[in-house]
């Protein structure tokens, strides 16, 4: 305070002492960018602490004292300015945008750091990458973008979640998702609905986003240490900035196309396949003319299941945004409405989001920010993964085409009772209500006091609130629910997730080459879910489906768990004249997840950089603009598993003669505690040739260990397992980067980035000894290993369906020692390719995203490739099936059942449902054309866009399913939900 | 500069203070085993869920009572769901599963059935309460149940005493005591046959001494009885080759149940088939209650007995005949044919029979699972006799119950005669009650397969089930059954 007051002193002396012999100096500020006047720009007499700011036309005017010459201009966001007077009384000044501006910042809860400044291994991907690109959430834009982040979208449920993985999976049982922070609010990722997929991550609106960075070594997350073992990816929106008012406003329509089905056989074909199986089989292939049809039959009828289930629909996106500010406030304010369907019936999504983002400085020292998001969404969902006969990716396919979908009248015709349940999927789909109805706001709030040029306080807090209403109907006219007079669950969600933090912020420089900088201070996390649910049955009219009019009531529930955290946290950082940098960062957190006795972890990170083209000697290589190496090393954090995991428990599970039953539902480890990861990582970053080219390339090991494990008990115990720290994962790799601008040739300019990670992962030790669990993990594999027996194609000489045993010989039975070790679900290289071409107003956009070096098994092979064991229609491929001795194919004789005496069905697992996973695709396609401005500006406009995309357009893959992209991640590969192909057009326009 | 320091030393320590307690959260829809166990109603409610995985889908649910029907020679499949197909032709690892069942992994199995009884056996004399008699009855429960659970799993994983095939006596893991922390999950070899049996006999003779009785037909046989567990130590016995014990067994639990010799305490002839669609079944000795909010939504439909056995139900998936093998071979007069109504079936040109057991008479496929029923302690009891010498007294028994089930007297008939006559009255008797694998399994009979399949010879490796290979994997102690 002290200080404060010397300084208006001083400030009040100098005015004084100016007005002796001095000359005033008058001027306007505008921005190159927009040629708009910048109110609040700080004008200075350099080497005095004589100032002033702009007004709102941008106008100073300032007494400048004999003696000085130098005036510097500076704003946040705009590049600061010295300027010789000379001679001059008037000087207009037009700043630049900073360099250094807002996406070179990263914005954190804890306070701003410049990404110069980071050692540790650091990507971002900006906002204006995926402007406008119909994703419902942003963890889609970091796919192939980002060297070192593997993003898979496993459902094509719009708006549902992702699984993202920032190098590679270190955990075998504990999450291996991020830690998500968006504007400093701590998120956790994932589904929140139970009816339909919603992605946890979607009521954030992507067009809000300023920039995505993504923290991938423990340098970088160290400071977030407690959980930031898998990684941390931070999201900024966008703030306003001082001058005038603008708009933008983005209309999108597009259509929703199956990104490719699988074929399955037509009636006759499938009935013709039939008989061979129950002739092959010994059964009356009368039989199979009365289920499937005569093969002959002229009239017999065929439906395609899959015409009915799948096809195309509409999406359209709505984006307004309204920004600006003056010197005291700035803000920015936006909307958003989302309608989109999906390839399948009944399966779609729409979300309505708003936004405030707020920034308040009432006098200098202090500063308020505020965003406050709300959004709604709502999702239809099919049933997705899982070989459950009311999922359309599955009875889709594998209902049989001699069956009406319709009666004569137009309604739906029942099933067969011995097939899917007697299910009607076209139906089932149509009637059964899946209804998710999301509110999520993800806001916060931010005090920052400027307490001393150096030395400032942060306190902040956000908040992660969710309402998920999960309503579920089936209603009588379904064969299936009519007994019961239909069915309606009620689930209600309410996630509170919410985050605290206090810190100082110091930064100093001395003698103009030592810079230190840091941060101290504490926070707290807590996360509570709610759940409550409801079921009846018996509706007197299928219209009915709330609760009231339930005739008998079935079940009720609920249940709530928690979890809080707190942690301290300290970093300290020194620069030296921009060429050597050093960075230290300590933290140590408990978590009420773990043993009481061993609650509290300490994390920390430690790393170095160099920036060689600082250096004297690198001064006249002119083709250098930056080349900096780093290293680091750290330990970070993960808690991911279920909030009492540590504890033994004894909970109620049902009733029995109406009296409620309790069992120990859990064993419990006093001792469970913190998952770590080592981090090592060396890296280099260079700018070549006047920023023609970038690249960063990182070499990097993390060593994952107490691992939280299930580790599996003896059944006999009566346990199937307890978690404990044991186990140990390594994942290494190459992380690659490189932005090139390759032409630039008057109006013409071609571009080019691409993205490749290379990693390994490897299981390096399990627990007391053990080298295997099952066939599940093996010590010295990759995780996700697969563990089958060859299938070794068909005997000619009679048909049947042959492996190899152990010791490679053919065999039609599979013994406990024949499978062996494949290869893993795990790809051992991904990345992107995006190429960008721009003829004056004309651009276009070129991006690719791929990943190597992974297997993918594809649970419905089962269901629809047993050539003819089983009552599902089949592909059409195995048609081609064996038919006499010496027949040289790959599908065996049909056999009805497929189950031969003492032999293995043909349905076995064995490599037949495992392919290679690897693929490339044509992810997005953008052609815009930006409308000349002296066009758009006669009606107002001051800039337009028109463009049309494409997104998921082309896939080159072995993969024996239809997307390898939901297929690769997930725990079953039947009826996965795949993604599908979009293609829009828009306008957007900036007032 | 002072200011900010006292405040970062202020903060700090409210901080570490605090550290501790906030970070306390309890689980608040769950107990402790301290809190949970701490008295008799706690244990009582652990019984309580014993019982309630007795209904398990993979247990007598379904499994216990299908899966031997169709691995012998009583039921057909009518419809290919892939469900008992493999079963059908005794395919390479089709069988029962009673080691790791449920998706559910702390909680899977038989065992965890078994290690709920541990809990209550280890720690229900020291638990506070003043109801001595229900103290006893939770523990006389759980020694029933143990026994139960031992008895299937020894069934199904090994041989018999004194049927062994190739030597191989190994059955099942045995644990006594309960598992409630890490180290009492040691990684144990499997025990003989001999050893679990005497396990299960120990357990029963503890049961009886302690178990209320239970009027046959009354509410009382939703909970094990005294009776329930002496029929069901005579049946161990039996499988034993104890057969003066299985037959001294068989009495005691008649008189127990009040079931005279000549049959009187049995439903009469016209009521044999209505007493499945009763609840409970009146000569249930021990029988299993389900309720409508023990399913889910489609359980009813997808895994209940009703909705594969029969068409009692529409929408039912009646994937299941009796095979006319046992059709064929019901007496003429036998009201237990009645047990089964010819049916059609679309896809199957066969003649094929919807069952009567199990019309899930409560409504939506619900219905009452009787695991132990009265008519079994006379065929416990003749087949004892016979194997004892006692032709007179098997034929007395069998013709008492035969009485109940309107027919004649057996005439003459002795030696494999007689034997075979015994077994016959099992099969038809038990239809699609999970009895006939075992009965020709312990007598070390083959399976002589409807529809024309190939026979199991009684050496064969599949009349084992085979332990999961993740069990197999994890400890080394573990051996597989032959063959796999």
């Amino acid at each position: 305070m002290r200080k404060v007051l010397l300084l208006g002193v001083m400030l009040l002396c100098a005015n004084a002492i100016a007005f002796a012999q001095s000359r005033v100096i008058t001027g306007t500020v505008v921005s190159t960018e927009d040629n708009q006047p910048v109110p609040g720009v700080t004008v200075l007499v350099k080497g005095t602490t004589i100032g002033t700011a702009t007004d709102l036309d941008g106008n100073y005017s300032i007494n400048v004292p004999a003696g000085s010459n130098v005036l510097s201009f500076s704003f946040i966001g705009l590049s600061t300015q010295e300027i010789n007077i000379g001679n001059r009384t008037t000087i207009d000044v037009a700043m630049d945008p900073d360099v250094r501006s807002l996406s070179e910042f990263v914005i954190t809860s804890y306070g701003d750091q410049s990404k110069r400044e980071i050692t540790g291994a650091i990507s971002s991907v900006k906002g204006e990458v995926f402007q406008d690109l119909p994703m419902q959430s942003f963890d889609r834009a970091m796919q192939g973008r980002i060297a070192g982040v593997q993003v898979a979208s496993s459902t094509g449920q719009p708006g549902g979640a992702l699984t993202v993985r920032i190098r590679g999976v270190g955990s075998v049982n504990a999450g291996n998702d991020p830690l998500y922070i968006i504007d400093g609010v701590q998120v956790p990722a994932g589904n929140l609905a139970g009816n339909a997929s919603q992605n946890a991550l979607a009521g954030i609106n992507p067009n809000d986003i300023e920039s995505i960075e993504v923290l991938k070594d423990a340098a970088a997350g160290a400071i977030y240490g407690a959980q930031a073992a898998n990684g941390v990816v931070l999201i900024t929106t966008k703030r306003g900035t001082r001058g005038t008012t603008k708009v933008r406003l983005s209309v999108q329509e597009g259509v929703v196309k199956p990104l490719g089905l699988y074929e399955v056989m037509s009636s006759s074909q499938l009935a013709g396949l039939k008989r061979d199986a129950f002739i092959n089989a010994g059964r009356n292939p009368g039989d199979a003319a009365t289920v499937f049809g005569n093969p002959e039959d002229p009239n017999l009828i065929n439906n395609s299941w899959v015409d009915a289930t799948f096809g195309d629909d509409r999406l359209s996106v709505y984006d307004l945004s309204v920004s600006g500010g003056d010197e005291k406030t700035t803000f920015f304010l936006s909307g958003s409405y989302t309608d989109q369907g999906s390839q399948v019936i009944k399966s779609d999504y729409q979300r309505g989001t708003a936004r405030l983002n707020l920034t308040h400085r009432p006098n200098q020292k202090l500063t308020i920010n505020t965003s406050v998001s709300l959004a709604y969404q709502e999702s239809n969902g099919a049933i997705d993964r899982g070989n459950f006969i009311n999922s359309p990716f599955q009875a889709g396919f594998t209902a049989r085409p001699n069956i009406p979908i319709y009666n004569e009248d137009g309604t739906f015709r029942d099933y067969p009772s011995d097939h899917l349940f007697g299910y009607n999927i076209v139906q089932g789909a149509e009637q059964e209500l899946r209804l998710a109805r999301t509110v999520q706001t993800v806001s916060n709030l931010q005090l920052n006091y400027q307490f001393t040029p150096w030395l400032s306080f942060t306190s902040f807090a956000g908040l992660d609130f969710s309402d998920i209403k999960d309503e579920n109907n089936r209603p009588s006219t379904i064969a299936a629910f009519r007994g019961a007079g239909g069915n309606s669950t009620n689930v209600d969600r309410r996630n509170t997730n919410f985050n605290t933090n206090h810190n100082f912020n110091f930064n100093k420089k001395f003698n103009n080459v030592h810079t230190v900088s840091g941060i101290v201070g504490f926070e707290f996390k807590s996360e509570a879910r709610e759940l409550t649910s409801a079921q009846g049955q018996g509706f007197a009219n299928p219209i009915l489906r709330y609760l009231n009019n339930a005739a008998t009531p079935l079940s009720v529930g609920s249940s709530f768990t928690e979890y809080k955290r707190l942690g301290i946290f300290g970093q300290a950082k020194y620069d030296y004249d921009d060429r050597y940098t050093a960075d230290f960062t300590l933290r140590r957190d408990g978590h009420s997840r773990f043993g009481s006795e061993v609650r509290f972890g300490t994390f920390g990170a430690a790393s170095v950089g160099w920036r060689l083209s600082s250096e004297s000697f690198l001064e006249d290589v002119t083709w250098l603009d930056n080349l900096r190496v780093r290293a680091s090393y750290g330990i970070t954090g993960n808690s991911l598993i279920p909030d009492f995991a540590s504890a033994t428990l004894v909970g109620s599970t049902g009733q029995y003669l109406g009296s409620p039953a309790l069992r120990v539902t859990q064993l419990g480890n006093d001792l469970l505690t913190w998952e770590e990861a080592e981090t090592f990582n060396i890296g280099l970053d260079g700018t070549f040739f006047n920023g023609r080219i970038i690249t960063t390339v990182d070499f990097w090991r993390k060593n994952s260990t107490a691992l939280l494990f299930d580790t599996p008990l003896p059944v006999d115990s009566g346990f199937g397992e307890i978690t404990r720290n044991a186990g140990e994962v390594r994942n290494q790799g190459i992380d690659f980067d490189l932005q090139t601008v390759n032409i630039i040739a008057g109006k013409f300019q071609w571009s080019t980035g691409f993205n490749i990670t290379l990693l390994e992962n490897e299981l390096m030790s399990l627990f007391d000894g053990q080298d295997r669990i099952g066939n599940a993990l093996i010590v010295g594999k990759p995780l996700s290993p697969y563990v089958l027996t060859p299938y070794a194609g068909v005997n000619p000489a009679n048909g049947r369906p042959m492996y190899l045993d152990e010791n490679n010989e053919y065999t039609y039975t599979i013994r406990d020692d024949d499978p062996r070790y494949l290869g893993s679900a795990l790809p051992t290289s991904y990345g992107g390719l995006s190429n960008s071409f721009r003829y004056g107003a004309l651009s276009l956009e070129v991006f690719f995203q791929y990943q190597y070096g992974n297997l993918a098994f594809n649970a419905d092979i089962y269901n629809l490739g047993g050539t003819g064991s089983g009552p599902n229609n089949q592909f059409v491929n195995q048609l081609e099936y064996w038919k006499q001795p010496g027949d040289l194919v790959s599908h065996p004789m049909p056999y009805e059942s497929g189950a031969r005496p003492g032999g293995s069905n043909y349905v076995s697992q064995s490599t037949r449902q495992l392919s290679d996973g690897s693929y490339i695709r044509l992810k997005q396609v953008t052609l815009n054309f930006a409308v000349p401005p002296t066009l758009s500006q006669r009606i107002g406009i001051a800039q337009a866009n028109v463009f049309v995309q494409g997104l998921n357009l082309a896939t080159i893959t072995k993969f024996n399913g239809i997307d390898p992209e939901a297929n690769s991640v997930g725990t079953s590969s039947f009826a996965t939900f795949p993604n599908s192909q979009q293609i829009s057009a828009g306008i957007n326009l900036n007032f | 500069m002072k200011n900010i320091l006292k405040t970062m030393i202020i903060g700090g320590a409210l901080l570490a203070s605090a550290c501790s307690d906030v970070l306390d959260v309890e689980p608040r829809q769950s107990l402790t085993p301290a809190s949970a166990f701490d008295n008799v109603s706690g244990y009582n409610g652990l019984a309580l869920s014993m019982y309630g995985r007795v209904r398990d889908f993979n247990y007598y649910g379904q499994t216990m009572m299908i899966a031997p029907e169709v691995l012998a020679d009583n039921v057909l499949i009518i419809a290919n769901t892939g469900r008992y197909i493999g079963e059908e032709v005794n395919e390479d690892r089709s069988h029962i599963n009673l080691w790791d069942f449920s998706g559910v992994n702390s909680n899977r199995g038989a065992y965890a059935a078994i290690n709920d009884a541990n809990i209550i056996i280890d720690g229900i004399d020291e638990a506070t309460g003043t109801d001595e008699a229900l103290r006893a009855q939770v523990k006389g429960e759980a020694y029933f149940i143990r026994a139960l659970y031992y008895f299937d799993l020894a069934r199904v994983y090994g041989y018999e005493p004194g049927q062994e095939v190739g030597g191989w006596d190994k059955s099942v893991v045995l644990r006594t005591t309960p598992t409630l922390n890490f180290s009492s999950a040691d990684l144990r070899a499997r025990s003989t046959n001999v050893e679990v049996y005497q396990q299960i006999e120990a357990d029963l003779i503890q049961a009886i001494g302690i178990l209320p009785p239970a009027a046959l037909g009354s509410a009382d046989v939703y909970r094990a009885s005294k009776a329930a567990a002496q029929a069901l130590l005579a049946r161990v016995y039996l499988y034993w080759g104890r057969n003066d014990r299985a037959e001294a067994l068989a009495s005691e639990a008649m008189t127990t149940a009040g079931l005279a010799d000549d049959g009187t305490g049995l439903v009469t002839a016209e009521n044999y088939v209505s007493a499945f669609n009763t609840f409970p079944n009146p000569e249930s000795l021990f029988e299993v209650e389900i309720r409508q909010v023990d399913w889910s939504t489609v359980d009813g439909v997808n895994n209940s007995m009703s909705s594969l056995s029969s068409d009692a139900t529409a929408g039912g998936q009646f994937i299941l005949s009796a095979s006319l093998d046992l059709i064929e071979s019901y007496e003429e007069g036998d009201v237990r044919l009645a047990a089964w109504s010819p049916s059609t079936r679309a896809g199957f040109s066969g003649p094929v029979y919807s069952s009567n057991k199990w019309r899930g008479a409560k409504g939506q496929f619900l219905e009452n699972i009787p695991i132990l029923r009265a008519s079994e302690l006379y065929l416990i009891r003749a087949e004892a006799r016979f194997k004892a010498g006692n032709e007179a007294g098997a034929i007395a028994d069998l013709n008492a119950l035969r009485s109940k089930r309107a027919l004649p007297a057996l005439g003459s008939v002795s030696g494999n005669a007689l034997f075979e006559q015994i077994l016959h009255e099992r099969r038809v008797e038990f239809a699609l009650e999970g009895h006939r694998f075992f009965d020709l399994k312990r007598n070390g009979l083959d399976i002589r397969k409807h529809r024309n399949l190939p026979v199991v010879p009684y050496s064969d490796y599949r009349i084992l089930a085979n332990l999961p290979l993740t069990s197999i994997q994890l400890n080394e102690n573990l051996e597989q059954n032959p063959g796999y």
